[in-house]
Protein backbone atom coordinates (compact mmCIF):
# COMPACT_ATOMS: atom_id res chain seq x y z
CA UNK A 1 0.00 0.00 0.00
CA UNK A 2 1.39 3.34 -0.75
CA UNK A 3 -0.11 6.55 1.52
CA UNK A 4 1.02 9.73 0.53
CA UNK A 5 2.71 11.32 2.98
CA UNK A 6 0.68 13.84 3.62
CA UNK A 7 -2.36 11.31 4.17
CA UNK A 8 -0.98 9.60 6.60
CA UNK A 9 -0.03 12.57 8.88
CA UNK A 10 -3.60 13.95 8.50
CA UNK A 11 -4.54 10.30 9.37
CA UNK A 12 -2.15 10.18 12.46
CA UNK A 13 -2.99 13.82 13.83
CA UNK A 14 -7.08 12.77 13.26
CA UNK A 15 -6.04 9.11 15.29
CA UNK A 16 -4.55 11.45 18.03
CA UNK A 17 -7.32 14.05 18.82
CA UNK A 18 -9.76 10.91 19.09
CA UNK A 19 -7.16 8.89 21.81
CA UNK A 20 -7.32 12.10 23.90
CA UNK A 21 -11.27 12.62 22.98
CA UNK A 22 -11.99 9.38 25.10
CA UNK A 23 -10.60 11.16 28.01
CA UNK A 24 -12.77 14.48 26.93
CA UNK A 25 -15.98 12.12 26.29
CA UNK A 26 -15.51 10.35 30.06
CA UNK A 27 -15.02 13.94 31.86
CA UNK A 28 -18.39 15.71 29.70
CA UNK A 29 -20.11 12.54 31.10
CA UNK A 30 -19.54 13.56 34.54
CA UNK A 31 -20.77 17.11 33.89
CA UNK A 32 -23.46 15.84 32.01
CA UNK A 33 -24.74 13.85 34.81
CA UNK A 34 -24.64 16.52 37.43
CA UNK A 35 -26.11 18.91 34.94
CA UNK A 36 -28.73 16.66 34.06
CA UNK A 37 -29.51 15.30 37.99
CA UNK A 38 -29.28 18.74 39.65
CA UNK A 39 -29.93 21.30 37.13
CA UNK A 40 -26.54 22.70 38.08
CA UNK A 41 -23.30 23.82 35.79
CA UNK A 42 -20.56 22.09 38.03
CA UNK A 43 -18.11 25.18 37.52
CA UNK A 44 -15.50 23.43 39.86
CA UNK A 45 -15.41 20.48 37.50
CA UNK A 46 -12.39 21.00 35.97
CA UNK A 47 -11.02 21.78 40.17
CA UNK A 48 -12.39 17.95 40.46
CA UNK A 49 -10.77 16.50 37.61
CA UNK A 50 -7.36 18.41 38.97
CA UNK A 51 -7.74 17.00 42.79
CA UNK A 52 -8.18 13.65 41.12
CA UNK A 53 -5.19 14.22 38.94
CA UNK A 54 -3.14 14.98 41.75
CA UNK A 55 -4.74 12.69 44.66
CA UNK A 56 -3.84 9.78 41.69
CA UNK A 57 -0.20 11.17 41.37
CA UNK A 58 0.75 11.55 45.05
CA UNK A 59 -1.36 8.21 45.79
CA UNK A 60 1.14 6.50 43.02
CA UNK A 61 4.41 8.32 44.03
CA UNK A 62 3.76 7.50 47.61
CA UNK A 63 2.92 4.13 48.36
CA UNK A 64 4.01 2.78 44.75
CA UNK A 65 0.61 2.31 42.70
CA UNK A 66 0.06 1.69 39.12
CA UNK A 67 -1.09 4.48 37.59
CA UNK A 68 -4.69 2.65 37.26
CA UNK A 69 -4.55 1.80 40.82
CA UNK A 70 -4.10 5.17 41.93
CA UNK A 71 -6.80 6.27 39.35
CA UNK A 72 -9.18 4.48 41.35
CA UNK A 73 -8.02 5.41 44.55
CA UNK A 74 -8.64 9.36 43.55
CA UNK A 75 -12.08 8.00 42.15
CA UNK A 76 -13.04 6.77 45.62
CA UNK A 77 -11.55 10.04 47.49
CA UNK A 78 -13.12 12.25 45.44
CA UNK A 79 -16.70 11.01 45.25
CA UNK A 80 -16.73 11.37 49.05
CA UNK A 81 -15.55 15.11 48.85
CA UNK A 82 -18.16 15.70 46.09
CA UNK A 83 -20.80 13.96 48.52
CA UNK A 84 -19.79 16.24 51.17
CA UNK A 85 -19.66 19.49 49.07
CA UNK A 86 -23.62 18.59 47.58
CA UNK A 87 -25.07 17.57 51.38
CA UNK A 88 -23.32 20.90 52.99
CA UNK A 89 -23.28 23.20 49.92
CA UNK A 90 -25.18 22.62 47.25
CA UNK A 91 -27.90 20.73 48.55
CA UNK A 92 -28.50 24.18 50.49
CA UNK A 93 -28.96 26.58 47.36
CA UNK A 94 -30.34 23.43 45.03
CA UNK A 95 -33.81 25.27 44.83
CA UNK A 96 -32.57 28.97 44.37
CA UNK A 97 -31.40 30.83 41.39
CA UNK A 98 -28.93 28.92 38.87
CA UNK A 99 -26.82 31.88 39.19
CA UNK A 100 -26.53 31.42 43.45
CA UNK A 101 -24.85 27.71 42.84
CA UNK A 102 -22.79 28.72 40.26
CA UNK A 103 -21.26 31.49 42.03
CA UNK A 104 -20.90 28.93 44.90
CA UNK A 105 -19.62 26.43 43.15
CA UNK A 106 -17.01 29.19 41.39
CA UNK A 107 -16.04 29.68 45.13
CA UNK A 108 -15.58 26.16 45.51
CA UNK A 109 -13.22 25.89 42.38
CA UNK A 110 -10.99 29.03 44.29
CA UNK A 111 -10.64 27.27 47.55
CA UNK A 112 -9.41 24.27 45.85
CA UNK A 113 -7.17 25.19 43.00
CA UNK A 114 -5.37 27.80 45.79
CA UNK A 115 -5.64 25.23 48.05
CA UNK A 116 -4.01 22.72 46.01
CA UNK A 117 -1.26 25.91 44.69
CA UNK A 118 -0.34 25.87 48.04
CA UNK A 119 -0.19 21.94 48.68
CA UNK A 120 1.69 21.28 45.46
CA UNK A 121 3.21 24.31 43.95
CA UNK A 122 2.74 25.01 40.31
CA UNK A 123 4.98 23.03 39.19
CA UNK A 124 3.71 20.24 36.17
CA UNK A 125 3.57 16.66 37.29
CA UNK A 126 3.16 13.62 35.10
CA UNK A 127 2.86 9.95 36.41
CA UNK A 128 3.66 7.99 32.93
CA UNK A 129 6.79 8.40 30.31
CA UNK A 130 5.80 5.22 29.06
CA UNK A 131 6.56 6.10 24.95
CA UNK A 132 6.26 2.82 23.38
CA UNK A 133 4.42 2.28 20.33
CA UNK A 134 2.28 -0.01 17.84
CA UNK A 135 3.20 0.36 14.50
CA UNK A 136 0.83 0.11 11.86
CA UNK A 137 1.88 0.79 8.21
CA UNK A 138 2.59 4.69 8.20
CA UNK A 139 0.99 5.31 10.94
CA UNK A 140 1.63 4.69 15.20
CA UNK A 141 0.13 4.45 18.25
CA UNK A 142 1.36 5.23 21.62
CA UNK A 143 0.03 2.52 23.71
CA UNK A 144 -0.36 4.30 26.65
CA UNK A 145 -3.08 6.41 25.07
CA UNK A 146 -4.48 3.61 23.21
CA UNK A 147 -5.22 2.18 26.99
CA UNK A 148 -6.53 5.63 28.09
CA UNK A 149 -8.30 6.04 25.49
CA UNK A 150 -10.02 2.79 26.30
CA UNK A 151 -10.42 3.22 29.10
CA UNK A 152 -12.28 6.69 29.09
CA UNK A 153 -14.31 4.93 26.38
CA UNK A 154 -15.09 1.66 28.52
CA UNK A 155 -16.18 3.79 31.76
CA UNK A 156 -17.99 6.23 29.89
CA UNK A 157 -19.93 3.02 28.21
CA UNK A 158 -20.62 1.97 32.31
CA UNK A 159 -22.01 5.07 33.40
CA UNK A 160 -24.39 4.30 30.46
CA UNK A 161 -24.96 1.29 31.13
CA UNK A 162 -25.52 2.16 34.99
CA UNK A 163 -27.69 4.85 33.72
CA UNK A 164 -29.98 2.90 31.09
CA UNK A 165 -30.26 -1.02 32.89
CA UNK A 166 -29.75 -0.10 37.02
CA UNK A 167 -32.51 0.98 39.56
CA UNK A 168 -29.93 3.85 40.49
CA UNK A 169 -29.77 4.77 37.07
CA UNK A 170 -33.41 4.72 36.80
CA UNK A 171 -33.67 7.09 39.75
CA UNK A 172 -31.17 9.17 38.21
CA UNK A 173 -33.21 9.78 35.08
CA UNK A 174 -35.86 10.06 36.84
CA UNK A 175 -35.04 12.99 38.70
CA UNK A 176 -33.39 14.53 35.79
CA UNK A 177 -36.49 14.32 33.78
CA UNK A 178 -39.00 15.32 36.75
CA UNK A 179 -38.01 15.90 40.19
CA UNK A 180 -41.38 16.28 41.91
CA UNK A 181 -43.15 13.02 39.97
CA UNK A 182 -39.92 11.61 41.06
CA UNK A 183 -40.60 11.88 44.59
CA UNK A 184 -44.11 10.66 43.89
CA UNK A 185 -42.65 7.83 42.59
CA UNK A 186 -41.18 7.16 46.33
CA UNK A 187 -37.56 8.48 45.12
CA UNK A 188 -35.54 10.20 47.88
CA UNK A 189 -33.92 12.97 45.50
CA UNK A 190 -31.84 14.68 48.22
CA UNK A 191 -30.33 11.28 48.06
CA UNK A 192 -30.15 11.14 44.48
CA UNK A 193 -28.84 14.35 44.37
CA UNK A 194 -26.02 13.31 46.28
CA UNK A 195 -25.21 10.75 44.84
CA UNK A 196 -25.17 12.17 41.33
CA UNK A 197 -22.63 14.53 42.28
CA UNK A 198 -20.50 12.27 44.15
CA UNK A 199 -20.57 10.02 40.81
CA UNK A 200 -20.05 13.55 38.70
CA UNK A 201 -16.85 14.30 40.68
CA UNK A 202 -15.36 10.68 41.19
CA UNK A 203 -15.87 10.91 37.12
CA UNK A 204 -13.93 13.97 37.25
CA UNK A 205 -11.29 11.97 39.15
CA UNK A 206 -10.99 8.88 36.92
CA UNK A 207 -10.70 11.63 33.57
CA UNK A 208 -7.74 13.42 35.33
CA UNK A 209 -6.12 10.73 36.47
CA UNK A 210 -5.84 9.21 33.14
CA UNK A 211 -4.85 13.28 31.77
CA UNK A 212 -2.14 13.35 34.72
CA UNK A 213 -0.93 9.64 32.23
CA UNK A 214 -0.86 11.31 29.28
CA UNK A 215 0.04 15.00 30.10
CA UNK A 216 1.85 17.07 32.35
CA UNK A 217 -0.67 19.35 34.81
CA UNK A 218 -0.10 21.37 37.65
CA UNK A 219 -2.81 23.02 39.89
CA UNK A 220 -4.10 25.54 37.76
CA UNK A 221 -5.75 22.77 35.02
CA UNK A 222 -9.04 23.38 35.57
CA UNK A 223 -9.48 26.09 34.69
CA UNK A 224 -9.22 24.95 31.16
CA UNK A 225 -10.47 21.44 31.16
CA UNK A 226 -13.95 22.59 32.76
CA UNK A 227 -14.08 25.42 29.70
CA UNK A 228 -13.03 22.57 27.73
CA UNK A 229 -15.83 19.91 28.85
CA UNK A 230 -18.38 23.18 28.68
CA UNK A 231 -17.61 22.95 25.27
CA UNK A 232 -17.99 20.05 24.46
CA UNK A 233 -21.40 19.38 26.13
CA UNK A 234 -22.80 22.42 24.44
CA UNK A 235 -21.05 21.29 21.04
CA UNK A 236 -22.65 17.83 21.67
CA UNK A 237 -25.91 19.14 23.27
CA UNK A 238 -26.73 20.27 27.03
CA UNK A 239 -28.04 16.86 28.91
CA UNK A 240 -27.38 14.29 25.86
CA UNK A 241 -24.43 12.16 26.35
CA UNK A 242 -24.37 10.76 22.96
CA UNK A 243 -23.68 13.83 21.72
CA UNK A 244 -21.49 14.76 24.48
CA UNK A 245 -19.85 11.57 23.29
CA UNK A 246 -19.40 12.81 19.81
CA UNK A 247 -18.44 16.69 21.08
CA UNK A 248 -15.56 15.37 22.90
CA UNK A 249 -14.24 13.65 19.60
CA UNK A 250 -15.06 16.96 17.67
CA UNK A 251 -12.88 18.47 19.83
CA UNK A 252 -10.42 16.68 20.81
CA UNK A 253 -9.45 16.08 16.55
CA UNK A 254 -10.23 19.97 16.53
CA UNK A 255 -7.30 20.35 18.91
CA UNK A 256 -4.97 18.04 17.90
CA UNK A 257 -5.43 19.45 13.83
CA UNK A 258 -4.83 23.15 14.95
CA UNK A 259 -1.65 22.21 16.92
CA UNK A 260 -0.20 20.40 14.19
CA UNK A 261 -1.41 22.34 11.27
CA UNK A 262 -1.36 26.10 12.51
CA UNK A 263 -0.06 26.20 16.40
CA UNK A 264 -0.49 24.56 19.49
CA UNK A 265 -1.09 28.21 20.86
CA UNK A 266 -4.34 28.44 18.83
CA UNK A 267 -5.71 25.05 19.64
CA UNK A 268 -8.14 26.18 22.58
CA UNK A 269 -9.13 29.24 19.65
CA UNK A 270 -10.33 26.49 17.90
CA UNK A 271 -12.07 24.99 20.58
CA UNK A 272 -13.95 27.92 21.93
CA UNK A 273 -14.66 29.34 18.39
CA UNK A 274 -16.80 25.88 17.44
CA UNK A 275 -18.12 26.44 21.08
CA UNK A 276 -19.19 29.82 20.03
CA UNK A 277 -20.45 28.74 16.43
CA UNK A 278 -22.38 26.01 17.91
CA UNK A 279 -23.80 28.01 20.74
CA UNK A 280 -24.72 30.50 18.08
CA UNK A 281 -25.95 28.52 14.77
CA UNK A 282 -26.90 25.29 16.40
CA UNK A 283 -27.46 26.09 20.30
CA UNK A 284 -29.15 22.48 20.37
CA UNK A 285 -26.14 20.91 19.75
CA UNK A 286 -24.54 18.69 16.92
CA UNK A 287 -27.27 15.77 17.75
CA UNK A 288 -30.16 17.65 18.34
CA UNK A 289 -29.49 17.83 21.98
CA UNK A 290 -32.12 14.96 23.57
CA UNK A 291 -32.51 14.77 27.29
CA UNK A 292 -31.47 11.57 29.15
CA UNK B 1 -59.62 5.68 65.28
CA UNK B 2 -61.99 3.62 63.39
CA UNK B 3 -59.96 1.24 60.89
CA UNK B 4 -61.38 2.09 58.28
CA UNK B 5 -60.37 5.60 57.96
CA UNK B 6 -57.57 5.68 56.10
CA UNK B 7 -56.36 9.74 55.81
CA UNK B 8 -57.23 12.26 58.41
CA UNK B 9 -56.09 15.68 57.81
CA UNK B 10 -56.78 18.44 61.03
CA UNK B 11 -56.84 22.12 61.15
CA UNK B 12 -54.08 22.36 58.76
CA UNK B 13 -52.83 25.59 57.58
CA UNK B 14 -50.75 26.28 54.61
CA UNK B 15 -49.58 28.84 52.49
CA UNK B 16 -46.87 30.55 50.37
CA UNK B 17 -44.79 32.96 52.06
CA UNK B 18 -47.49 35.96 52.90
CA UNK B 19 -50.47 34.51 51.10
CA UNK B 20 -51.89 31.42 53.13
CA UNK B 21 -54.08 28.74 50.68
CA UNK B 22 -55.08 26.60 53.41
CA UNK B 23 -56.73 27.41 56.96
CA UNK B 24 -57.83 25.33 59.10
CA UNK B 25 -58.83 22.40 56.85
CA UNK B 26 -60.51 19.42 58.19
CA UNK B 27 -61.48 15.96 56.24
CA UNK B 28 -61.34 12.41 56.29
CA UNK B 29 -61.08 9.51 53.26
CA UNK B 30 -62.54 6.35 53.78
CA UNK B 31 -61.16 3.02 52.62
CA UNK B 32 -62.04 1.85 49.75
CA UNK B 33 -64.45 5.32 49.15
CA UNK B 34 -64.37 7.86 46.50
CA UNK B 35 -63.93 11.46 48.33
CA UNK B 36 -64.59 14.34 45.81
CA UNK B 37 -63.06 18.05 46.84
CA UNK B 38 -64.56 20.41 44.86
CA UNK B 39 -64.39 24.62 44.65
CA UNK B 40 -63.50 27.19 42.21
CA UNK B 41 -59.98 27.93 40.83
CA UNK B 42 -57.32 28.87 43.64
CA UNK B 43 -59.78 27.64 46.26
CA UNK B 44 -56.48 25.49 47.43
CA UNK B 45 -57.31 21.88 46.47
CA UNK B 46 -53.72 21.79 45.02
CA UNK B 47 -52.21 23.01 47.80
CA UNK B 48 -54.25 20.87 50.54
CA UNK B 49 -52.97 17.75 48.07
CA UNK B 50 -49.33 18.95 48.15
CA UNK B 51 -49.50 19.29 51.81
CA UNK B 52 -50.61 15.80 52.20
CA UNK B 53 -47.93 14.58 49.65
CA UNK B 54 -45.20 16.54 51.78
CA UNK B 55 -44.63 18.97 48.66
CA UNK B 56 -45.73 21.66 50.98
CA UNK B 57 -45.09 21.94 54.35
CA UNK B 58 -47.88 23.02 56.84
CA UNK B 59 -47.84 25.90 59.33
CA UNK B 60 -50.35 23.84 61.64
CA UNK B 61 -52.47 20.59 61.86
CA UNK B 62 -51.66 17.38 61.55
CA UNK B 63 -52.09 14.64 58.80
CA UNK B 64 -51.84 10.99 59.42
CA UNK B 65 -52.08 8.13 57.05
CA UNK B 66 -53.52 4.89 58.63
CA UNK B 67 -53.35 6.08 61.83
CA UNK B 68 -49.55 7.51 61.01
CA UNK B 69 -48.50 10.82 61.72
CA UNK B 70 -46.99 11.93 57.93
CA UNK B 71 -47.38 15.60 58.39
CA UNK B 72 -44.02 17.15 56.74
CA UNK B 73 -42.53 14.01 56.34
CA UNK B 74 -40.64 13.89 53.24
CA UNK B 75 -42.62 12.66 49.61
CA UNK B 76 -40.62 9.67 49.22
CA UNK B 77 -41.90 8.08 52.70
CA UNK B 78 -45.45 9.61 52.60
CA UNK B 79 -45.58 7.32 49.17
CA UNK B 80 -43.85 3.99 50.99
CA UNK B 81 -46.29 4.29 53.18
CA UNK B 82 -49.21 3.58 50.31
CA UNK B 83 -50.17 6.90 49.14
CA UNK B 84 -50.10 7.59 45.39
CA UNK B 85 -50.56 11.04 43.46
CA UNK B 86 -51.09 12.00 40.07
CA UNK B 87 -50.23 15.56 39.79
CA UNK B 88 -52.28 17.93 37.81
CA UNK B 89 -51.34 18.47 34.40
CA UNK B 90 -50.93 14.75 33.05
CA UNK B 91 -47.05 14.43 34.42
CA UNK B 92 -45.05 11.44 32.79
CA UNK B 93 -41.06 11.18 32.18
CA UNK B 94 -41.57 12.56 28.85
CA UNK B 95 -37.86 10.76 27.69
CA UNK B 96 -38.69 7.32 29.29
CA UNK B 97 -41.34 4.60 27.11
CA UNK B 98 -44.85 3.90 28.35
CA UNK B 99 -43.28 0.88 30.08
CA UNK B 100 -40.36 2.43 31.82
CA UNK B 101 -42.89 5.24 32.98
CA UNK B 102 -44.98 2.05 34.75
CA UNK B 103 -41.60 0.58 35.70
CA UNK B 104 -40.72 3.14 37.53
CA UNK B 105 -44.34 3.59 39.63
CA UNK B 106 -43.05 0.10 41.08
CA UNK B 107 -40.02 1.96 41.77
CA UNK B 108 -40.58 0.98 46.12
CA UNK B 109 -41.75 -2.35 45.24
CA UNK B 110 -39.59 -3.05 42.34
CA UNK B 111 -38.26 -6.20 43.72
CA UNK B 112 -41.69 -8.18 44.31
CA UNK B 113 -41.74 -9.82 41.30
CA UNK B 114 -45.82 -11.16 41.70
CA UNK B 115 -46.87 -7.75 41.92
CA UNK B 116 -44.62 -6.56 38.95
CA UNK B 117 -46.31 -8.88 36.52
CA UNK B 118 -49.69 -8.39 39.06
CA UNK B 119 -49.41 -4.53 38.57
CA UNK B 120 -48.28 -4.36 34.77
CA UNK B 121 -51.32 -7.08 33.95
CA UNK B 122 -54.15 -4.81 35.82
CA UNK B 123 -52.89 -1.13 34.07
CA UNK B 124 -52.89 -2.63 30.74
CA UNK B 125 -55.70 -4.29 31.16
CA UNK B 126 -57.84 -0.95 32.22
CA UNK B 127 -55.48 0.44 29.75
CA UNK B 128 -55.35 -1.19 26.48
CA UNK B 129 -53.76 1.60 24.61
CA UNK B 130 -51.23 2.30 26.94
CA UNK B 131 -50.31 -1.61 25.98
CA UNK B 132 -50.31 -1.00 22.19
CA UNK B 133 -48.03 1.93 22.81
CA UNK B 134 -45.92 0.56 25.51
CA UNK B 135 -42.72 0.70 23.60
CA UNK B 136 -43.35 4.32 22.63
CA UNK B 137 -41.67 7.24 24.39
CA UNK B 138 -44.23 8.91 27.07
CA UNK B 139 -43.26 12.41 25.94
CA UNK B 140 -44.97 11.64 22.07
CA UNK B 141 -48.57 9.98 23.25
CA UNK B 142 -51.42 12.11 23.23
CA UNK B 143 -52.72 14.08 26.30
CA UNK B 144 -55.65 11.61 27.23
CA UNK B 145 -53.25 8.58 26.92
CA UNK B 146 -50.56 10.72 29.07
CA UNK B 147 -53.20 10.96 31.89
CA UNK B 148 -54.09 6.80 31.49
CA UNK B 149 -50.15 6.59 32.21
CA UNK B 150 -50.09 8.89 34.47
CA UNK B 151 -52.88 7.18 36.75
CA UNK B 152 -51.44 3.55 35.95
CA UNK B 153 -48.05 4.39 37.36
CA UNK B 154 -49.62 5.72 40.69
CA UNK B 155 -51.66 2.66 40.85
CA UNK B 156 -48.38 -0.11 40.32
CA UNK B 157 -47.95 -0.27 43.79
CA UNK B 158 -51.24 -0.92 44.62
CA UNK B 159 -51.55 2.40 46.96
CA UNK B 160 -54.35 2.35 49.44
CA UNK B 161 -55.19 6.23 48.52
CA UNK B 162 -54.59 7.91 45.21
CA UNK B 163 -54.78 11.79 45.51
CA UNK B 164 -55.80 12.50 41.80
CA UNK B 165 -55.56 16.37 40.92
CA UNK B 166 -58.05 17.57 38.08
CA UNK B 167 -58.19 14.57 35.97
CA UNK B 168 -60.06 15.42 33.67
CA UNK B 169 -58.58 19.00 32.81
CA UNK B 170 -57.85 19.12 29.18
CA UNK B 171 -59.34 15.85 28.11
CA UNK B 172 -62.23 15.16 25.30
CA UNK B 173 -65.44 14.38 26.81
CA UNK B 174 -65.46 10.40 25.88
CA UNK B 175 -61.81 10.24 27.99
CA UNK B 176 -63.51 12.09 30.90
CA UNK B 177 -65.77 9.56 30.89
CA UNK B 178 -62.99 6.83 30.65
CA UNK B 179 -61.41 8.14 33.51
CA UNK B 180 -64.12 8.64 36.16
CA UNK B 181 -64.95 5.08 35.12
CA UNK B 182 -61.77 3.58 35.60
CA UNK B 183 -61.44 5.40 39.25
CA UNK B 184 -65.19 4.35 39.65
CA UNK B 185 -64.17 0.61 38.73
CA UNK B 186 -60.98 0.76 40.60
CA UNK B 187 -62.59 1.63 43.75
CA UNK B 188 -64.54 -1.71 43.55
CA UNK B 189 -61.34 -3.81 43.38
CA UNK B 190 -60.35 -2.03 46.56
CA UNK B 191 -58.77 1.39 46.03
CA UNK B 192 -59.78 4.67 47.66
CA UNK B 193 -59.34 8.37 45.45
CA UNK B 194 -59.23 11.52 47.11
CA UNK B 195 -60.11 13.60 44.17
CA UNK B 196 -59.64 16.74 42.93
CA UNK B 197 -62.09 18.39 39.87
CA UNK B 198 -63.31 21.51 38.34
CA UNK B 199 -65.91 19.15 36.52
CA UNK B 200 -67.70 18.96 39.69
CA UNK B 201 -70.64 17.00 38.24
CA UNK B 202 -68.87 14.54 36.99
CA UNK B 203 -67.11 14.19 40.58
CA UNK B 204 -69.84 14.31 42.94
CA UNK B 205 -71.68 11.20 40.76
CA UNK B 206 -69.24 8.79 41.32
CA UNK B 207 -68.37 10.51 44.99
CA UNK B 208 -69.43 8.67 48.05
CA UNK B 209 -68.86 12.03 50.44
CA UNK B 210 -67.50 15.18 48.93
CA UNK B 211 -66.14 18.61 50.56
CA UNK B 212 -65.93 22.15 49.02
CA UNK B 213 -63.15 24.29 49.51
CA UNK B 214 -63.82 27.45 49.06
CA UNK B 215 -60.94 30.60 49.60
CA UNK B 216 -58.53 28.00 51.63
CA UNK B 217 -61.54 26.62 53.90
CA UNK B 218 -63.76 23.86 53.57
CA UNK B 219 -66.94 25.12 53.02
CA UNK B 220 -69.89 22.67 52.75
CA UNK B 221 -69.24 18.63 53.28
CA UNK B 222 -71.55 15.76 52.82
CA UNK B 223 -72.47 12.63 51.14
CA UNK B 224 -71.87 13.73 47.37
CA UNK B 225 -75.92 12.92 46.53
CA UNK B 226 -76.77 15.03 49.11
CA UNK B 227 -74.27 17.83 48.53
CA UNK B 228 -75.86 17.60 44.91
CA UNK B 229 -79.28 18.09 45.90
CA UNK B 230 -78.58 22.01 47.58
CA UNK B 231 -79.31 25.05 45.87
CA UNK B 232 -76.26 26.64 47.18
CA UNK B 233 -73.92 24.07 46.10
CA UNK B 234 -75.47 23.75 42.53
CA UNK B 235 -76.05 27.00 41.86
CA UNK B 236 -72.55 28.34 43.21
CA UNK B 237 -70.02 25.61 42.54
CA UNK B 238 -72.10 23.65 39.71
CA UNK B 239 -73.79 26.20 38.23
CA UNK B 240 -76.51 24.89 37.56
Amino acid sequence: MNTPGWFAALLQVIINGLLVGGVYALSAAGLNLVFGVLKVANIAHGDFMMLGAMTAYAVSLKLGLSPYAAMLVAAIVLAGIGALTQRFLVERVIHSPMFVSLLLLFAVSMILRNGALHVWGPTYVSLSHDSSVWTVGPLSFTKLRVAVFALGLGLTLALLWLLQKTAFGQSLRATAQHMDLAEACGINVRRVRMQAFALGTAIAAMSGALLVMLFSVNPSMGEIFVLKCFAIVVVGGLGSFSGAFAGAMIIGVAETLTSYYAATQLSDVTVFLLFLIVLVFRPSGVLGGKAT
Amino acid sequence: MEPDRLLVVEGLDAGYGFIQALNQVSLRVDARSITALVGPNGAGKTTLLKAIMGYVAPTAGRISFCGQPITSSPTHRTVGCGLGYVPQGRIVFPQMTVQENLAIGLYLRRHDRALRSRAFDLIYAVFPRLYERRWQRAGTLSGGEQQMLAIGRALMTEPKLVLVDEPSLGLAPNLVDLVFETVAKLRESGTAFLLVEQNAVAALEIADYAYVLDLGRIHLEGPAGELMQKDEVRQVYLGL
